[in-house]
């Protein structure tokens, strides 16, 4: 179980909003897509996540328990690079998440335990379909086969929450197609919550569960950073139908008929006229 | 080595702290504790960069080396040369000059093997063997 709360939070850099009042409830084992243009705060959003920063106001929660203050094994997290490191083999990557957890002194295990934690390792690295490169250093993989090593090593805790960031933004479409088919099979056998920012629209309709799209509504032009990103579009995408259910948490409790297209319309327009008034 | 050491210190640090703070943040989302970081993250990646410092730094080491043996010391090769350069005998001088720099060039590629024996990923030619 993993669901995620995020209560009344703001960010603010100083003078600086950069998010203002996200409400959220993400529920466990969901798949969110989170897009938006850029500096609109999608990343901020997902360090605030991870644990990597802080809220200025407001809680996050995870499983209704307040999210420590710093990354920890429960929350996996996979970045647009730099996500490997350099100075291990593919084994040795996937290892020391294992070593890490093991052995809290040295950071090494042996024996029988290494030998567990190898196999372990092994079945993770032909998951992601690496099992031919298991010696190779990640300076001689390319791109691809690096997030994919990327992966392997965040899912190898079995964190509740994955945290993906831009992760497939550097690969060339072939490549993304694939790690797309990787991603999805790896996101249900888990069954972990798993939140995704990316700047690729068609990426983020096809892999999500619910798309979450920040922006900034209000901007001042003689103060640009008094208005933060809020949560401008909040789609359900477990539906089939042929437009995307809006505001995704009220949607829910009006039941099944929000799924057509003019209710649709009418939710936005009504929360246009909500933003107005606001 | 006192010498020299001042040098290596700030080598090291700049050295760690250009690591990307990605890295840092994925150890923690593995659990790594600060030790942990320090020991499996950080000071793997700075060794390679502290022997290259290392090499850099032999010039000088020799030249501190040399000169101390020459003020305040009562044995090793720095000294020997001064004991004789009294006599303007540059046919001992010579000879002990040579042994220092095939010492230095020793070292030097002492250091170098060790490097890419310990450390193949930081040297992309041997990464792949």
């Amino acid at each position: 179980m993993s669901a995620i709360t995020v209560r009344d939070v703001w960010v603010e850099y100083g003078d600086q909003i950069v998010l203002e009042r996200i409400n959220l409830v993400i529920a466990s084992g969901a798949f969110v897509s989170v897009v938006g243009p850029s500096g609109c705060g999608k990343s901020t959003f997902l360090r605030l996540v991870l644990g990597q920063e802080r809220p200025t106001r407001g809680t996050l929660l995870l499983d209704g328990v307040p999210m420590p203050d710093e990354p920890g094994p429960d929350r996996g997290v996979v970045f647009q690079r730099y996500s490997v490191f350099p100075h291990l083999t593919v084994l040795g990557n996937v290892l020391l998440a294992f070593e890490l957890a093991a052995s809290r002194f040295v950071s090494r295990l042996t024996g029988a335990a290494r030998r567990a934690a190898i196999a372990q390792s092994e079945s993770l690295i032909a998951e992601v379909g690496l099992a031919a490169h298991r010696d190779k250093y990640p300076s001689a993989l390319s791109g691809g086969m690096q997030q994919r090593l990327a992966i392997a090593q965040a899912i190898a805790r079995k964190p509740r929450v994955l945290l993906l960031d831009e992760p497939f933004g550097a690969l060339d479409p072939g490549t993304r197609a694939q790690m797309h088919a990787l991603i999805k099979p790896l996101w249900r056998d888990c069954g972990m919550t798993v939140i995704m920012v990316t700047h690729d629209l068609k990426e983020a309709f096809a892999l999500g569960t619910r798309l979450i799209a920040l922006d900034r509504p209000r901007v001042d032009p003689q103060a640009p950073g008094r208005f933060g990103a809020v949560i401008t579009y909040d789609l359900d995408l477990t539906h089939d139908s042929a437009v995307p259910v809006l505001r995704f948490s009220k949607s829910l409790d009006a039941g099944a008929g929000a799924s057509q297209g003019p209710d649709a319309q009418q939710a936005r327009q009504a929360q246009q006229a909500q933003g107005a008034t606001a | 080595m006192i010498g020299i050491a001042p040098f290596l210190i700030r080598d090291l640090a700049l050295a760690v702290g250009a690591l990307p703070n990605e890295q840092i943040v994925k150890a923690q989302s593995l659990g790594a504790s600060t030790w942990q970081v320090a020991i499996r993250v950080v000071l793997p990646q700075a060794m390679p960069r502290l022997i290259d410092a290392v090499r850099l730094s032999l010039g000088p080491a020799f030249l501190f080396l040399i000169s101390a043996e020459a003020i305040a010391a009562e044995n090793g090769l720095g000294y020997r040369i001064f004991l004789v350069r009294r006599f303007l005998a540059m046919d001992v001088i010579l000879p002990y000059v040579a042994w220092i720099t095939l010492l230095a060039y020793l070292m030097d590629y002492a250091l170098a093997w060790l490097s890419r024996a310990a450390f193949p990923w930081a040297h992309s030619d041997w990464a792949h063997k």
